[in-house]
Parts: structure tokens; sequence; C-alpha cells
């Protein structure tokens, strides 16, 4: 997820940025991994790629690559939305003072665009560790498959799978109070 | 001995879409010399002063400042003028999560690579002329419109500019605010600084300008010094504008 963190910056700069050649790849590459489920990505990437690379690829890896493309897809768009939402003056008044897009992203545009980034981008973390359960599907042992195999060796289903359903809650629920905190802690310099 | 004009704009128009905004600008202002430009809104006021900086493109005609292409648009050359020019907005456009001393350290800093310290000290040399010192540390969120204004105009000092453009810097604010803005304002005339400043606030022309302009739908209507504008008016649509704005206390 923190891989797909950071691809998904970038990839949201380039849908910011006004190089039309950018903005219509990353466009691209977006729409295709928020329009289509995790699911079916997972299967494509988990049967596709050893055919494509022509060697075995370890279901850890697959996992890793599909979640990583997965969040990025989001990342990208809520990067994107941002960055839009900074009013056009602070653009014109680093112009103005002669700082170049690069400084005007980096040091003005940016600090402000993350502070209102941070609910979208809690939003999205909890929905793909949601999501991530479904990785078990190709075998990957993480924790719906840890139940599930528990289950089979002990046949306590609701225990099993209401005890996995509680560690999620705990994991999204602390990701969500994270990002109320987060917030609360960058509060001080609210945009005017 | 005439020296070469600081700004200079010949035959500009400028159109938002089919909207034709500027209709064929000339003007030419020296250096030093303080300009305003009034008119009803929508004549284009904003619009002429925000090609001056390039911040706004034109389609015709050209624009050259301190013997700069502002109309060629080339990065670099864009880049250059900015660092000459400095800009006040009318909504400010702090940036709010800097203190009033980032915000004007931010672009010596970045643009012409001054040392944070001689950035900070000479900052504050700024922000005392304004009147604001003590609010060095503050954030922007926690002061008043006309200490906003201040900030803004200490930061676009910070880069020593040798035009200053105002886009109705005080339009935005509270009538007891009014005050301090224009102090700093007529400060700076004084100073010798070369000022273009769109406003309706007529005591700062009849003080300090050395012509007043009027823009009425993409023209130039009337330019003249401000006895001669204010006193004696030759256009009808001058007198007309006049009869609106001139307030009591001038």
């Amino acid at each position: 997820m923190a891989l797909g963190s950071v691809a998904g910056f970038f990839i949201g700069l380039m849908r910011a940025s006004k190089n039309k050649f950018l903005n219509l790849l990353s466009l691209c590459y977006v729409e295709t991994f928020r329009n289509s489920p995790l699911l079916i990505q997972l299967f494509l990437l988990y049967y596709g790629l050893p055919i494509l690379f022509n060697t075995h690829i370890p279901a850890q890896t697959t996992a890793t690559i599909a979640i990583t493309l997965y969040t990025a897809g989001y990342m990208a768009e809520v990067f994107k939305s941002a960055i839009s939402a900074i009013e056009k003056g602070q653009w014109e008044a680093s112009y103005s003072l002669g700082l170049s897009y690069t400084h005007s992203l980096r040091c003005v545009i940016l600090p402000q665009a993350f502070r209102i980034a941070i609910p979208p981008l809690v939003g999205v973390f909890v929905m793909v560790l949601k999501d991530s359960s479904l990785v078990s599907i190709i075998g990957f042992v993480e924790l719906t498959r840890m139940a599930a195999m528990v289950r089979s060796l002990t046949f306590t289903t609701f225990d099993v799978f209401g005890v996995t359903a509680v560690l999620y809650f705990i994991m999204c629920y602390g990701f969500s109070k994270l990002g109320s905190f987060l917030e609360k802690k960058l509060e001080i310099a609210k945009v005017r | 001995m005439k020296s070469k004009p600081m700004v200079k704009m010949e035959g500009v128009h400028k159109w938002f879409g089919k909207l034709h905004v500027l209709k064929g600008i000339d003007l030419s202002i020296d250096e030093g010399e303080v300009i305003v430009i009034c008119g009803v809104s929508g004549s284009g006021k904003s619009t002429l002063i925000r090609c001056i900086n390039g911040l706004e493109p034109i389609n015709k005609g050209k624009i050259t400042m301190d013997g700069l292409s502002v109309c060629e648009r080339k990065g670099k050359i864009l880049r250059e003028v900015r660092k000459r020019v400095g800009m006040v907005f009318q909504s400010f456009n702090l940036f709010p999560h800097l203190t009033a001393l980032e915000n004007v350290t931010l672009a010596p800093q970045k643009v012409k690579k001054v040392k944070k310290k001689k950035a900070e000290k000479e900052a504050m040399v700024l922000l005392e002329r304004v009147g604001i010192a003590d609010k060095a540390d503050s954030y922007p969120v926690s002061l008043s419109g006309g200490q906003k204004q201040r900030v803004a105009i200490a930061r676009a000092l910070a880069m020593n500019p040798k035009v200053m453009l105002f886009d109705e810097p005080t339009s935005a604010l509270d009538p007891e605010m009014i005050r301090e803005v224009l102090d700093v304002m007529i400060d700076l005339a004084r100073g010798g600084i070369t000022m273009i400043v769109v406003t309706h606030e007529m005591g700062f022309a009849v003080r300090v300008a050395n012509r007043v302009m009027l823009l009425d739908e993409g023209i130039i209507l009337e330019s003249a010094p401000p006895e001669e504008f204010f006193r004696d008016p030759k256009q009808q649509r001058t007198k007309e504008f006049l009869g609106h704005v001139l307030k009591v206390d001038l």
C-alpha cells in the first residue's frame, strides 16, 4: 500500500500537470484501475504475468503488485483533486514572485494540498485494506486466508470469521482515527 | 533627455473567448512614475495590469518591461520579468501555511538563492517598514485584512522589484483598514518606485499619482495628471465616472 501511495502521488502529479501527454497517459491508467474490480485485476496479474515474463511469480509478489497498482489509481485522483482545489490565486501569487512551476508546486501548493488530501487518503487506505482480503483468493496467506484455514481446522466458522472481522475493524478504525489526529495536528495553518 | 520607458504597451488587444476586453491599449510609463488606473467594473483594468507581468497572455500587440518582451511568453523571460515586477492582489493571496516572515522570505530564498539569515534580516526590515514587525511569526489566518495586505506588500517588495502592480489593493478591506494600507502605498510612491495602481481611492491618486487614466470598455479614454483629470475632465464618460466615484473626503 505504501508503494501504491508513492506511485499514486506521482501519477496524481501527472494528472494535474498541464502537459497534455502526461495527462492523457495518467488518465488512462487511473480509469483502468479504478473502473475494474480488484478481483479481476488480481486474476489477470496472477495468471497473466507469469505468461508474460515466462517465469513463475510467487503469490506474494503478485499480491503486492496488484495492490500497488490498484491503490495508485485511487491515490492519483485524490492528489489531483487536492491540487486542483487550491485556489488559482496561490499559483498567481507564486508566479508573480518569480517562483518556477516546480518551486510553486513544492513550496506553496503541495503543503496545502496534502492537508486537504488527508481525509480522502484515509478513505482509500481503509478501502484497500478491506479489499486486500481478496488476495486470499490467489492463495496468499493473509488474514482472511488464515481465518479460513483456522476454520477448516476447528470448524468454528462464525467465531473465526467474527474475530477476523473485528481485527479488520480495529485496523480500519485505527487508520481513521490516525487520519483525524493528523488533520487536527495540521489544522494550525488552515486555508483562509 | 528622455530615458527608455519602464513599461510600454503597444496596440495590445485581448479577448476572453468572444469577449473583447482590451481593444488596443497604448501606454508608456517611465521609471519612477505613479500611475492610477480607474474605471467601472468590467472595463478591463485588472486584465490590463495582469498582462504586464504575464499572468494574462495577450492576443495582439507588444508589451515590454524594462526592455524585456513580456508578450513572448518564454518561460525564462517571463520569470525574469516577474523577478522585476511585484504584484499585490485584491484578495491578498498570502500563503496560509507559512508565517508572515516566511511568506516574505520564500521567494528571495528560492529564486534569488539568498541565504536564510540574510533573507530574514531583510524581511524584518520590510515588515518594519510596513508596520507589522511584531506579527512576523503570525500565520495569515490570525491577521486582519489590513495586516495581511501589508504583509503582501512586504512580500512583493522582498524581490526588489522595479515596478509594483496593485490590483484594487483596498477593495476587499473594511473602511478602517484602508487608511493603513494606503499610507504604506503613499510612502512607497514617495520613495520613487514605479507603481501602477488599479483603485477607486481617488485620495491616493490626488496625493501621489503622476497620471490618472480612465479605462472604459477596453480603451484608455482619458489620461492626465490628477489636477487636470479631476478638475477638468475632457470626456463625457470621465465626468460621469467621477460623478459616481468621487468621495467627500478628498
